[in-house]
């Protein structure tokens, strides 16, 4: 009865995540048509191709490198140094990751851009006729990444400093070790799982990002937008043979960083020593200059988002050569709520991100409910088939998606779905499956099992014990899982340009095209939406998980 | 002409917050000499070690080694070796790299070739009884293991000093004895001078050539476990090195106290002063429980009481009987001497080392027991 069940979740999540894949596959490899390898030749032929795809992998080790350079050393300061401020800054420094990819690249645009803030105030600094600056190409993108992805490190490595044993330091000190040492021989290795889980992590949101190389790539391009550009220029074919070889590299990446973890990372248990303290800074300078540098980088953090609330406020047409913005009104708020079609996005995305993180929640917790109940081999099948979502980038399951449902063919489960109002909140699903399903996942290991064995003994059936146990138990994994769902659904670009028809245009969508016709206002307004939801989701999110 | 000790520490103060964690101690170790560092926790003990090491800075006072002050001298330099409490292992590197780490730092003077760390680590392992355990992960050793690694790790380097963080608190109670053997005679085979720190009195007087006894931030006394526990220099002293009851009364001088309370009217029993007492001083005698005898009742001399309790514990039996004022007192006698319920009469065993005097209400309470933790 039990394996019946977790058999039932096997095969739903199997033809929601790994059909897709599979069927791209075998359209790549012309399974209609007799089999071929003539797509993948083509690809192999083509040097633009061959281009993307190492400019895809360089890019995301130069992430990598970057998001490490900066949050390695914050997370240094944060968690060893003290000063006035630290707590409310090194708060205020996890923020970027609660921005939405796009929103993020807009604010960066309007900052840094060619008619940002900064270039313009260079440009009247120094009397300049043209922007100093244009904000594309690598450049632009890696700034975009570092600034988003040095979060990861930041938050993974003061964690790990925080359950950092002291007397391991100590110990290295009596033995001789002077400090430089003592980082690099027992500190870093020491901090190696959070150093890698933060690579890892830093190295697939960049493989998979979409908006900012979408933004400034211009001809630079990169595998996510290689297939979407082959997608709309109707070579469909090509995507999907693009599209498997990005999987390929995903997967090839996640086992590689996987691989160096292993074998080398041996947690002793037991008791540990006294934990590290902090060090006031005492000096009056040294206080001084930290005080300076946390303030200034908070501000540095926080000014894109500060742009976006200011762009918000100035009308269309009001902003030429100015150096600030010579008008501000509420005109775009305004216009938002006066045109019923400015107000659907917004209404668009809010019931497709509810829908999907509500059907997520429930398939992670009944995937991992099976998954731990069913052990073995069935239990660990669940677990990775969850799993699958994020270690693929989403431009690769839009595809996969657009592939299985764009057939009607009930016979072997493929509907017409593209083109439905149904897509895009199947597509964030399956995108929310991770997190809502390691949420659960999490949540059900830390449970002790024989409560739902106590309530049974009580003569409480399965359904009221879910429904009086185990789930109020759950409350706070999946309440986290599910805004942190909720924010990404709301904000998703990626899956979004593939897959939206234009009665279905989620708010992503209506800001690329607000943009695309100098609406700046507007595009604006609708990233401070998408900015303020997100931020309330994830501080819920936050506090939930220090509950 | 003699010369000064090995390891001396002079007048090392160290508060947290204007609470006073070390109170002016001065000592000295002799070379090649263990000293016990025994004291309840929040006694400063541990806090005295780390000054030592150079985790914490002193506020105030020096620390000389052979006649060289290393004070302001940063860890790394003062080539000390430490055992933790837990060991602190690292758990990436394997035994043999661990043991190797002191060697590569130059703790031992300088940059050692490849083969000479390599005989020097087999060395160190052999010396712990761990000979080919080299190539060993951390975690995949026991316990007793990990703990004599870490002993062959601070070894290794050949330090001037060592010291011990209650090197035996992780170890399960058999173990702690076995270990503590074991790593008593590594100590003086090597002939290292080490400082131990335990709350343990038992491990202090088994390891520890002399034991200096802490006491809320103080030096409470420094001396031989033979002479701690037959001449307690304090009421401290006297309660937590070894069991003891107080009998409460009233200096008379020349080492005669008559007894307080209804049940010691007219007794007058004798000890030695272990402070400057006046006559008409109230005063406490405190007996090791060998030091008192079961008579009978209303034998001369003695002290009417009720035997509370009795309790065998194979060579010896220990009788709790009522004394005056409603303080137990603790008594050895034979295991027959008298039955729970039964009235007698307490009194000085003839021969016994004479009962410390020291004035009321300068110690703490009697049955204070010291619990595990760091001091």
């Amino acid at each position: 009865m039990q394996n019946l069940s977790a058999r039932l979740v096997v095969g739903l999540l199997a033809w929601l995540v790994g059909y897709p894949l599979l069927l791209t596959l075998l359209e790549a490899l012309g399974v209609s048509g007799g089999w071929t390898l003539e797509y993948f030749a083509q690809f192999a032929s083509r040097p633009d191709e061959w281009g993307a795809l190492w400019r895809s992998v360089w890019l995301s080790a130069a992430s990598v490198v970057l998001a490490a350079l900066i949050g390695v050393p914050l997370a240094f300061v944060f968690e060893r140094a003290d000063f006035p401020g630290r707590s409310v800054l090194g708060a205020l420094v996890a923020l970027p990751v609660a921005l939405p990819p796009l929103v993020g690249v807009i604010a960066f645009l309007f900052l840094y851009g060619e008619s940002g803030f900064v270039s313009r105030a260079v440009q009247a600094l120094f009397g300049l006729a043209e922007p100093p600056w244009r904000l594309q190409g690598p450049g632009a993108i890696l700034l975009v990444h570092a600034y988003s992805m040095y979060v990861y490190f930041y938050l993974f490595v003061r964690a790990g400093l925080a359950r950092l044993d002291a007397s391991m330091q100590e110990a290295a000190a009596i033995l001789g070790a002077g400090p430089v040492r003592t980082l690099f021989k027992v500190t870093l290795p020491l901090l190696r799982p959070a150093l890698t889980g933060a690579a890892l992590l830093a190295f697939m949101t960049s493989l998979a990002s979409f908006s900012a190389p979408y933004i400034f790539g211009g001809g630079f391009r990169v595998m996510t937008t290689q297939i979407v550009f082959s997608k709309l220029n109707g070579e469909v074919e090509m995507a999907q043979v693009e599209t498997v070889v990005l999987a390929l590299v995903a997967l090839a990446g996640l086992w590689g960083l996987v691989r160096l973890d292993r074998g080398r990372i041996e947690v002793v248990g037991g008791v540990r020593g006294v934990a590290p303290s902090r060090r006031m800074l005492r000096g009056r300078l040294a206080r001084t200059t930290a005080i300076a540098i946390g303030w200034g980088l908070a501000l540095l953090l926080l000014l894109p988002h500060l742009t976006l609330v200011l762009i918000s406020f100035v009308p269309r047409a009001t902003w030429t050569v100015e150096l600030l913005p010579p008008v501000l009104d509420l005109s775009n708020y305004r216009e938002l709520l006066a045109q019923p079609e400015r107000l659907r996005p917004i209404l668009n995305s809010l019931w497709m991100a509810a829908a999907a993180t509500v059907g997520a929640v429930a398939l992670g917790l009944a995937a991992a409910r099976s998954s731990v109940r069913a052990g073995g081999r069935l239990g660990a099948a669940l677990e990775a088939l969850v799993a699958v979502p994020w270690a693929v980038p989403g431009t690769v399951f839009a595809i996969a998606l657009a592939t299985a449902f764009s057939v009607n063919a009930p016979a072997v489960g493929r509907f017409v779905l593209v083109g439905t109002p149904w897509i895009l909140p199947l597509a964030y699903l399956v995108r929310s499956l991770p997190v809502t399903g390691r949420g659960a996942l999490a949540g059900l290991r830390q449970l002790d099992r024989s409560l739902e064995e106590a309530a049974a003994s009580l003569g409480a059936g399965r359904w009221r014990t879910l429904r009086r146990i185990t789930i109020p138990l759950l409350k706070p994994a999946l309440a986290a899982a599910a805004s942190l769902a909720f924010i990404t659904a709301l904000g998703d670009f990626v899956t979004s340009i593939v897959l939206y028809t234009f009665d279905t245009r989620p708010i992503s969508i209506e800001i690329l095209s607000s943009l695309r016709l100098q609406d700046t206002g507007v595009a604006a307004v609708y990233g401070v939406l998408l900015m303020l939801v997100s931020a309330v989701a994830f501080l819920l999110w936050g506090r939930e998980e220090r509950a | 002409m003699t010369k000064g000790p090995f390891l001396e520490l002079a007048a090392i103060a160290k508060s947290f917050d204007d609470h006073v964690v070390l109170d002016q101690i001065s000592l000295g170790v002799e070379e090649g000499e263990t000293l016990a560092l025994l004291g309840p926790s929040g006694s400063g003990k541990t806090t005295l070690l780390r000054v030592i090491a150079g985790f914490e800075a002193a506020d105030g006072g020096a620390i000389r080694v052979d006649g060289v002050e290393v004070t302001g001298l940063p860890p790394a330099k003062r080539r000390f070796g430490m055992v933790f409490q837990h060991y602190a292992l690292f758990p990436h590197l394997s035994v043999g790299e661990n043991v190797a780490f002191g060697l590569a730092s130059g703790a031992s003077g300088g940059r050692s070739s490849a083969d000479e760390r390599r005989r020097q680590v087999a060395e160190a392992l052999g010396l712990v009884d761990l000979a080919g355990f080299e190539e060993r992960r951390i975690h995949q050793i026991s316990g007793g293991q990990q703990q004599r690694v870490a002993l062959a790790r601070a070894l290794a380097p050949g330090p001037r000093l060592l010291l011990l963080d209650e090197p035996l608190s992780n170890l399960d109670r058999t173990l702690r004895e076995r270990t503590r053997g074991e790593i008593g005679a590594t100590l003086s085979r090597v002939g290292i001078t080490a400082v131990w720190v335990t709350h343990e009195q038992e491990e202090a007087f088994d390891v520890g050539d002399r034991v200096a006894v802490l006491h809320r931030g103080h030096l409470e006394q420094l001396d031989t476990p033979e002479r701690l526990y037959v001449e307690p220099a304090t009421r401290f002293v006297a309660g937590f090195v070894g069991r003891a009851s107080a009998v409460a009364g009233v200096f008379r001088g020349e080492g005669a106290v008559a007894l307080a309370g209804a049940e010691g009217e007219g007794l007058v029993w004798h000890g030695a002063a272990a402070e400057a007492l006046e006559a008409g001083d109230r005063v406490e005698l405190v007996f090791r429980p060998e030091a008192l005898d079961l008579v009978p009742e209303g034998a001369a001399g003695a002290l009417p009481v009720r035997v509370l309790a009795r309790r065998y514990a194979g060579s010896q039996t220990f009788f709790t009987v009522e004394g005056p004022g409603g303080d137990p007192l603790e008594v050895i006698a034979p295991a027959d001497a008298a039955a729970t319920g039964e009235r007698r009469g307490v009194a000085p065993r003839p021969g016994a080392p004479l009962p410390r005097i020291f004035k009321s209400g300068t110690g703490t309470a009697f049955s204070r027991v010291s619990k595990p933790g760091t001091g």
